[in-house]
């Protein structure tokens, strides 16, 4: 990378000097000097080395207004000047670092030279990091160089979080963040002690399918990639440990909401919440215009009824209805203190809970929680939430994130793990900046607040860095910029930027971040390879989603039941009829006998199964007159062939 | 090597007086004065005669290769006696134009600071004057008024010019092995004498028409007349006033404006040697139409000015040195 002679100029004029954190450089016209391109200065006279980001570039000739050029041409945009122009390139650089630091004066009039691999990493602050870890490479294709973080101020103590903004679509932020995960994974094992090595992430699968198959290796990756994994010291493999979780289908929780469902891969483990959580978040699972403080006495009254022994939702409307009755009995308009009105808008949305929110809200017992009690060190915990519509997945997220908050008030060891990341994509639907100061919101600016001291991070992203909650961003001390909307850019939030770099931004390839890190006065262009797990389309094609037919359903159940699937299967051949229509009937027919047994906390075993599949299986009884088979004459010419 | 005097003023006693050097954007060239010959100037392209008018186009490639010009920059620096002292800054360069059109290699430069003084200053205050100057690095050189000169500032000023056209000519030197019959030099100025370059490929361009040629009916007539892209034949130039030196000339219209002066866009070329002038006089005329473009704008003077000599001047000023700088020099 390193050209042995220098590419360019300082120039300080009187109009245009040099100052301590910018100067301007003239450059040959064929030097190969951009926008975010790292140079050095080395002045002759003074032992001074200073090291800028491009920020700005220019170009122009002796023309002094277009009217002289258009003059000049002979008014002919094909002619062939004799002698042409000279035509000067002008950069603007940021400074990045300077040798020695004190005192910090103008950067001096001196020769500019590309930035060798070396230089990078002295320019970046990388000498002076305690634990590194590669965010990606600067420089051109055939001579990578990594660019290092420092991990205390990636994951903490000393500074945290990383935003990520990015359209979407185009390669910005998934990929980037499960680059970053898998550097972090592979390189936190080498610090100091074993504890600080250890580290979890949760991520949320809020759309799509490129988070379903991270533990599958990428079905094909690019020379170009390889070589960025080998210049940042990686191996370009999957995750060794990922849990899926995905939400029940239904009530039976014999099914889970997600397309990971193939038979040759993992199975994602269920989770539902129980009456308790749903109380807990009832404004995000109700229109928050209902949740009002009057309202929010009832609710407090339930959460106590909960506490009490309460164990069902419908347990509680059950309890509600019956404060209707009492009070329409007295011809009262409020009872226990509540009037009737609010009593019975509660009522009413709890009521349809089950309904909405299906295999999700459990009617009775704690539910089966998204997170298991104690993180693995060096596993990934997916949230599949995909499938589910905007209401459920703010539902998810706010238990979710409320229970992580939790954990991280108890303290250090409440994780299991000395660092748990925690991925969230689409941050300004869940933390918005223009929206009401919700749980869920404030819950996250706690995290991006103190995370950082109990080891819980934050990895957001969003395509609209302008409408994310302006406490969780300022919080982040790391930020990553793909490709952004023009529209986007123009927001003052990117003001601090220059013409050029937000130019750049905006025509930023796949495979492309802005970076910034604490360690760099400036945001360096770095490229990152492609992530090397199955992308998600690649994955549902080589691995097509299995929805359970019924029968597999009532094998699920009663499995989850302590049934044996070879029981239940011996039962259905035994009891149930051939015929395809019946049969279905008669295994949707026992699984709602079931769910309503259980539901009842009755028991249920395998003899219980098999009344339930004798019960259903026999053949209906006939009505002597309609469903009699007509007598078959075989002299009748229309008598019917086949039975009705 | 330090000089025994600080400044200028030291140098030069309590009877002289500091001017704060005031440099012009331009030198303005000192009117030699004009007078019309007394017969036209003989034609010597066969078959051509007085009034002709011929029409060329511009090459698609130019052989000029080098190009020659200087700058100057002076400004009055000190009064003794009420003799001014002019202090001049003089630049000349022959820079080489490559393949791609492009004005790269300097072959040539020279560049000197100059102290003129009139002849007439006394001895002992010229020793001294010239003691100064050695340790400041500037070079004296006393000026005598020329046969019907009286006023020493114009005087000094015109010796300033021929300051300047001693640099070029040594710059031209210097370049003149690098000529070739696919590499020719245009100076700006008068074509200079062979013993100066010692080449058959240099063609001079000269801008300004203070001494005409042809009588001045034929003059105003003929020559102020010349449409765009014409030329006149090829004709003896000799002028008394001009040392009597004989170059062979013509005069081309570059430019054309029709609310312009009459010699807008009016250059005249010359060479040193016959046989070179008259078997390439279309092929040189076509070469320098071909330098039009691109304009010199924003120069004034883009109408004459080639842009190859333009840059050497941009180059040349670029390189001078500040007003401040020579300030300190002098003290």
């Amino acid at each position: 990378m390193m050209e042995n002679g220098p590419i360019g100029c300082v120039y300080g004029t009187e109009t245009d000097p040099t100052s301590a954190y910018e100067f301007n450089f003239w450059a040959e016209k064929g030097a190969p000097i951009g926008i975010g391109t790292i140079v050095k200065v080395l002045s002759p006279d003074e032992d001074i080395t200073v090291y800028g980001t491009v920020v700005e570039a220019h170009a122009y000739n002796d023309a002094p207004n277009a009217l002289s050029d258009y003059l000049g041409s002979q008014r002919n945009p094909a002619a062939r000047a004799t002698t042409k122009r000279p035509e000067i390139r002008t950069f603007r650089a940021a400074v990045l670092r300077r040798e020695p630091e004190e005192p910090i004066g103008a950067v001096p009039i001196g020769q500019v030279y590309f930035a060798d691999a070396e230089a990078v990493q002295t320019a970046l602050h990388c000498d002076n990091m305690a634990l590194p870890i590669p965010v990606g490479v600067y420089g051109d294709v055939a001579n990578p160089c990594p660019v290092l973080a420092d991990v205390y101020h990636l994951l903490g103590t000393e500074s945290a979080h990383l935003n990520v903004t990015g359209t979407s679509g185009l390669a910005a932020k998934t990929s980037y963040i499960l680059f970053l995960l898998t550097s972090i994974f592979q390189k936190l094992p080498q610090a100091q002690s074993a504890e600080d090595a250890s580290v979890a992430a949760v991520i949320f699968n809020v759309k799509g399918s490129d988070l379903l198959f991270l533990d599958q290796p990428a079905e094909r990756l690019e020379d170009v990639d390889k070589q960025i994994y080998a210049a940042c010291g990686l191996e370009p493999k999957p995750f060794e440990k990922v849990e899926y979780r995905a939400p029940y289908l239904n009530e039976d929780r014999a099914d889970v909401a997600s397309k990971r469902t193939h038979e040759a891969l993992s199975e994602p483990k269920g989770f539902c919440f129980g009456p308790e959580q749903v109380l807990q978040h009832i404004e995000v699972l109700i229109n928050k215009d209902d949740v009002d403080a009057k309202a929010d006495a009832i609710l407090a009254r339930l959460q106590k009824e909960l506490k009490g022994g309460a164990s069902s939702l419908g347990h509680l409307t059950d309890l509600l209805e019956q404060w209707l009755d009492e009070a329409e009995q007295h011809g009262a308009s409020t009872v226990h203190g509540h009037h009737t009105a609010t009593i019975r808008k509660v009522y009413n949305r709890l009521v349809n809970l089950p309904g909405r929110f299906g295999g999700l809200i459990a009617d009775r017992g704690a539910g089966d929680p998204p997170l298991p009690e104690k993180f693995e060190n060096g596993a990934v915990y997916v949230i599949d939430v995909a499938e589910l519509d905007a209401d459920q997945q703010e539902f998810v997220f706010a238990a979710v994130i409320s229970d992580l908050r939790k954990r991280m008030e108890e303290g250090a060891d409440a994780f299991g793990v000395r660092r748990l990341i925690v991925v969230v994509d689409e941050l300004n639907k869940f933390a918005p900046s223009s929206g009401s100061e919700t749980y869920t919101v404030r819950a996250l600016r706690d995290i991006a607040a103190r995370g950082r001291y109990q080891g819980l991070i934050l990895f957001g992203a969003q395509q609209f860095r302008s409408r994310v909650d302006p406490q969780i961003i300022g919080n982040c001390a790391n930020s990553a910029y793909g490709h952004i909307l023009m529209e986007e850019l123009a927001s003052p939030i990117y003001s601090a930027y220059s013409k050029a770099v937000r130019e750049r931004l905006a025509n930023c390839h796949q495979g492309e971040v802005m970076f910034r890190h604490p360690h760099f006065s400036q945001p360096v262009f770095l490229r990152f390879p492609r992530p090397p797990v199955l992308k998600g389309e690649d994955g549902l094609s080589k691995f097509p989603p299995k929805r359970l037919d019924l029968e597999g359903r009532l094998i699920a159940l009663c499995e989850r039941h302590g049934v044996s699937p070879k029981e239940t299967v011996d039962a259905m051949n035994q009891f149930l009829p051939e015929d395809r229509e019946a049969r279905d009937r008669a295994i949707n027919a026992v699984i709602t006998k079931i769910a309503s047994h259980v539901k009842k906390n009755e028991a249920f075993d395998k003899s219980t199964l098999r009344r339930f599949l004798r019960e259903e299986g026999q053949e209906p009884a006939r009505d002597s007159y309609a469903d009699a088979p007509l007598p078959k004459d075989p002299e009748d010419p229309f008598a019917e062939k086949t039975p009705r | 090597m330090q000089s025994a005097f600080s400044s200028l003023l030291e140098c030069l006693g309590p009877e002289s007086r500091a001017n704060r050097l005031a440099f012009l954007e331009e030198e303005p060239r000192i009117d030699q004065g004009q007078s019309t010959p007394e017969r036209d100037a003989e034609i010597v392209e066969s078959g051509r005669g007085v009034g002709d008018s011929i029409s060329c186009h511009p090459a698609p490639k130019s052989s000029f290769g080098i190009f020659v010009d200087g700058v100057e920059n002076s400004a009055t620096a000190a009064w003794y006696l009420g003799l001014p002292l002019r202090l001049a800054q003089v630049a000349a360069a022959a820079v080489l134009r490559d393949e791609d059109g492009e004005m790269r290699e300097v072959v040539a430069e020279e560049r000197q600071v100059t102290l003129l003084y009139p002849n007439s200053v006394d001895a002992d205050t010229e020793q001294r004057l010239h003691a100064f100057c050695k340790g400041a690095g500037i070079r004296p050189l006393p000026v005598a008024l020329r046969q019907g000169e009286q006023d020493w500032g114009i005087a000094l000023q015109k010796h300033v010019q021929a300051v300047r056209g001693d640099l070029e000519c040594t710059v031209l030197h210097e370049a003149s092995p690098r000529a070739s019959e696919e590499c020719w030099i245009l100076a700006d100025g008068r074509c200079p004498e062979p013993k100066t370059a010692p080449t058959k490929y240099v063609v001079g361009l000269v801008k300004s028409h203070l001494l005409p040629y042809f009588k001045d009916e034929v003059y105003r007539s003929w020559v102020l007349n010349l449409p765009e892209g014409h030329r006149t034949p090829v004709f003896c130039a000799t002028r008394e006033e001009e040392g009597a030196r004989k170059t062979y000339s013509w005069y081309l219209r570059l430019h054309e404006s029709p609310d312009g002066p009459p010699w807008f866009g009016l250059i005249r070329l010359e060479m040193n040697d016959l046989d070179m002038a008259l078997a390439h006089v279309d092929e040189i005329t076509a070469w320098v139409l071909a330098e039009r473009a691109p304009l010199s704008l924003p120069d004034s003077r883009y109408d004459r000015l080639l842009y190859p000599v333009r840059y050497i001047e941009q180059y040349l000023r670029s390189r001078l040195r500040s007003r401040w700088d020579l300030q300190a020099l002098i003290g």
